[in-house]
């Protein structure tokens, strides 16, 4: 606003005989004026229009009006100057007064302060001054309006976000339930609806007290209290009743609502239903109750069948050979051929049953995960065979580095069968050969143990892995065919595979991986 | 008393005869009585019960089954070493069992030895020779205290 003026005056006057001075009464003027010629020089400006255009007076008078307003060079879309050109024309050509649409023209600031350009907008009038019935001046009456388009678009903007969240809010599933101070239902959206059973309708301005029971209502006042006063949110579990009457586990999140001046002005709930998830949660522990009771049953089943098993078998076993040593002197060679195919067999039901027990506790066991030298346990399990057989030559190179993750015990049970299968199956070797090693197989390492043993036909390697297959025969090589199996179980439990390669006299290969 | 007394606690009468019939056939010929579960056991090594007033049963050594009707193995370990007086005994729990928790739970309870009953009658007369030779021979059995006597 400009500072009220002093007029010049030539004399000193009686103030009423002041003579009236236009000039100090136009450059006085509230609004923003600016006065041009038809060849848009500019004669005239009002304090209040330099003011609002960072302008000084003898800057900009005598000067074209498009020099000293420019367009903003940094905006390529900026055309006010198009447009004003245009007004001034259509005043030049009409002699009437020419009314703007809004119009955007920045201004730049001072080169004292910088020069950059401001967005600015503005409604304009030109108005033309005639004299003869020719435009000899234009005035320009301006107002700057950039506050108002500013606070416009803000308001657009606040608009656009407020839809959105509404529409947030109504299409969530979960229960947006929001009160003021009093516990009156404020907000009350879709998912309201349907958890509760109230429409929007019958809940708005209403009391929200949708709780099971007087004890339950107590507990979760006291909670919205808390929330309030520690400003602070809550996450709890209740049971709350719909309208028609039906119990409803929810999960509700509670949370203080601030106003625009920063204070809490009520309370929004987010609540889940959690029927189903409580639901499945309580079939998921009847199960695993289940499986662990069935699992518990299988481990002393399985320890008393076996135990059981046995005992008959070491009577089979005994009194047979007491048979053949009490009574060798009535028994022909024949009887003690008979005697001893009982003997055979029942030792070796007592392995199977042993391997079956075993096979068995692989998949109840726990496993643990370790740092396991399988270099290591490969040699230990080959000292225990020449220690076992000393009679025995074979050449065995075990790799170096063999680290691996795994359960140790169960590993052990892995080398124990592939090492002694080895051991055995190079048995009618002259110059038997065993490696233990780890190699890479389709991009991953791989642990090794081969032989140059009896080997295997390709055709049947399906067969290999399965309990109680056997590709020999007993008489060429004993053995209960579970061994493979129970291999195959553990490398599965340690998420891994295990395959066999083999050529018919030229020995085998068992690669396994692990996890 | 200077026959040395081996105490079988076994209820299969089969395993019995297999035991009794190894320690003969490797020259063991010290008596053996036999408790056939664990009650009588105890009985016998307390003179309580069916065997009271006459006087305690002093062993030299107790193979001890564990899987006994009425009062088992490991209960019968666990009273022995209870009493002041058969605190010290030797036991070895003579099983078919291969349970790690049966041999953990067998020396817990102090078990002087743990050996499998094989069902090979051959290797189990050869465990019976071992075990023979050690505790009737080899090994120097406590003393049996007084009050015991």
């Amino acid at each position: 606003m400009a500072a009220s003026k002093e007029t010049t005056s030539p004399d000193r006057e009686s103030p009423a005989a002041t003579p009236l001075d236009y000039r100090a009464f136009f450059e006085s003027l509230p609004g923003l004026f600016l006065i041009l010629r038809p060849d848009l020089t500019l004669v005239a400006a009002n304090d209040a229009y330099l003011e609002a255009t960072m302008t000084k007076r003898d800057e900009i008078l005598g000067r074209n009006v498009f020099d000293v307003f420019p367009d903003n060079p940094d905006d390529p879309a900026a055309k006010g100057s198009q447009s004003v050109r245009a007004s001034y024309a259509r005043v030049l050509a009409q002699r009437t007064p020419d009314t703007m649409p809004l119009l955007k023209y920045d201004i730049a600031r001072p080169d004292a302060e910088g020069g950059a350009f401001e967005e600015r907008y503005w409604n304009l009038v030109n108005i033309p001054v005639l004299r003869n019935g020719e435009v000899v001046f234009i005035i320009s009456q301006v107002r700057d309006v950039t506050e108002s388009v500013r606070l416009s678009a803000e308001h657009e903007e606040l608009a656009r976000q407020n839809e959105q969240l509404a529409a947030i809010v109504e299409t969530s599933f979960d229960a947006i339930v929001s009160t003021d101070l009093d516990g009156l239902v404020v907000s009350w959206n879709r998912g309201a609806e349907n958890i509760f059973g109230y429409t929007a309708r019958e809940k708005l301005g209403q009391q929200h007290s949708p709780f099971h029971d007087p004890e339950r209502g107590a507990e979760e006042l006291s909670r919205v209290r808390d929330a309030i006063e520690e400003d602070r949110s809550d996450h709890f579990e209740t049971v709350r009743r719909r309208k028609d009457g039906r119990e409803v586990d929810v999960a509700v999140t509670l949370s203080p609502v601030r106003g625009t001046a920063g204070k809490i002005i009520g309370v929004s709930e987010i609540v889940r239903d959690v029927t189903e998830l409580h639901r499945i949660q309580k079939d998921l522990c009847r199960a695993k109750d289940a499986a662990d009771t069935a699992n518990r049953e299988l481990e002393s089943f399985s320890y008393s069948v076996a135990h059981d098993l046995r005992s008959p078998l070491r009577s089979l076993d005994g009194f047979s050979q007491a048979l053949l040593e009490d009574y060798s002197s009535v028994l022909d060679d024949q009887g003690k051929d008979y005697l001893q195919r009982v003997r055979r067999g029942s030792q070796r039901m007592g392995q199977l049953i042993d391997d079956l027990l075993r096979l068995s506790r692989i998949t109840r066991v726990g496993m643990q995960r370790r740092v396991v030298d399988l270099g290591q346990v490969a040699a230990r399990i080959v000292g225990e065979l020449r220690e076992s057989e000393p009679s025995r030559e074979v050449e065995v190179d075990v790799a170096g580095e063999m680290v691996v993750e795994g359960d140790p015990e169960l590993l052990g049970v892995v080398l124990q069968n592939l090492i002694g299968n080895a051991w055995k199956f190079t048995s009618k070797e002259p110059a038997a050969k065993i490696e233990i090693g780890m190699s890479e197989r389709d991009g991953r390492p791989a642990c090794f143990v081969r032989d140059n043993g009896t080997g295997f036909d390709m055709a049947f390697a399906d067969k290999l892995f399965g309990a109680f297959q056997r590709l020999h025969s007993e008489a060429d090589f004993p053995g209960t065919g579970i061994g493979l199996a129970t291999v195959r179980r553990i490398i599965h439990r340690h998420g891994g595979r295990v395959w066999a390669e083999s050529e018919v006299g030229r020995g085998a290969t068992f690669y396994f991986t692990l996890s | 008393m200077n026959e040395r007394i081996i105490l079988l606690v076994e209820d299969n009468p089969d395993d019995e005869e297999l035991t009794k019939r190894a320690f003969r056939q490797n020259s063991i010929s010290n008596p053996i009585v036999v408790a056939r579960d664990g009650i009588e056991a105890l009985d016998l090594l307390f003179g309580t019960g069916a065997y009271a007033g006459r006087g305690r049963l002093l062993p030299q050594v107790v193979l001890l089954d564990l899987n006994l009707p009425r009062v088992d193995g490991l209960e019968v370990l666990r009273r022995v070493r209870a009493d002041e007086k058969t605190r010290l005994l030797p036991v070895v729990i003579l099983t078919s069992s291969t349970e790690e928790r049966d041999v953990i739970a067998g020396y817990n309870l102090g078990a002087n030895a743990y050996v499998r009953k094989p069902v090979d009658y051959v290797q189990f007369v050869e465990a019976a020779k071992q075990l023979g030779l050690f505790w009737l021979l080899l090994n120097e059995a406590p003393p049996v205290p007084e009050s015991a006597k």
